[in-house]
């Protein structure tokens, strides 16, 4: 094997990796977007809600505190959700690319590091 | 081989293999949290459910729900404790526990002070919200083999 030979394969497995890595995150990143979106203004919705009961005198305004305390920790724990579900795709396509790598790398080094 | 090109892959190997084994920021899977989350939020769901129902009646008042807010602190005390076992610092499960934890503290001030029926749908639309991800959350995790956590 050549020098050449070797940026070929460099070349070749950055190919690899990017392509496992776009499998791994096309199934999880456009569903954890779409479900972010939908929570996201479902809150957002709430919010104008507590507004309106405010604005109508539904409510005084002490309650309307006390509502937008639990909105926002509302918000808070579903974004906590919703970046652990981030970081369990980051796991996925991680796995994904070093499996990918794994069998390319361990035999141009001579031994199993992956 | 080069030489050259022999050090790339080896560098490469290594970046690679400090990154698979490093520990994750979310917790592995476990059933019994997963099924106790669930429990939640069909018990949370049915407590809107009734409480919509009775509105404005005696039977909407807090001290005949006393007993639910009672079983749900008990239970969300008993996730935390499962979700903290993993040993996973800043873990999100029970970060997001700890929040839910506060909501329903602060559900129970209201209802004890009183609850109208334009404020019960407001409510449920942010406990479902925040159950909901919870419960996704655990779901993806039985996707996702998560790396063992590091001591």
């Amino acid at each position: 094997m050549t020098a050449n030979d070797v940026t070929v394969d460099i070349t070749a497995l950055g190919t690899s990796m990017i392509d496992a890595a776009r499998a791994a995150l096309s199934d999880r990143g456009p569903a954890l977007q779409a479900a972010a979106e939908m929570e996201l203004r479902r809150m957002a919705g709430a919010l104008a809600d507590i507004w309106t009961l405010l604005a109508k005198g539904e409510i005084d305004p002490e309650r309307a505190k006390a509502l937008a305390n639990i909105h926002r920790l509302s918000v808070r724990s579903v974004l906590r959700s919703v970046e652990g579900l981030g970081v369990l795709a980051a796991d996925q396509t991680l796995q994904a690319v070093t499996g990918v790598a794994a069998s390319v790398l361990n035999r141009i080094v001579g031994f199993k590091l992956l | 081989m080069s030489r050259r090109g022999k050090l790339t892959a080896i560098l490469a190997a290594i970046v690679l293999a400090l990154l698979s084994g490093c520990a994750s920021r979310v917790a592995p899977r476990d059933e019994a949290l997963a099924d106790g989350l669930a429990g939640l939020q069909s018990s949370t769901g049915r407590f809107f459910d009734q409480l919509q129902l009775v509105i404005g009646t005696p039977d909407a008042d807090w001290v005949s729900h006393a007993a639910w807010y009672e079983e749900t602190r008990t239970e969300i005390a008993a996730l935390r404790v499962r979700a903290s076992a993993s040993g996973v610092t800043n873990d999100a499960t029970l970060d997001a526990l700890a929040l839910l934890d506060q909501s329903v503290a602060e559900l129970e001030t209201a209802h004890a002070e009183g609850l109208s029926a334009a404020e019960v749908p407001v409510l449920r639309t942010l406990f479902d919200s925040q159950l909901r991800m919870l419960v996704q959350l655990e779901a993806a995790k039985s996707r996702t083999p998560v790396a063992e956590v590091l001591p």
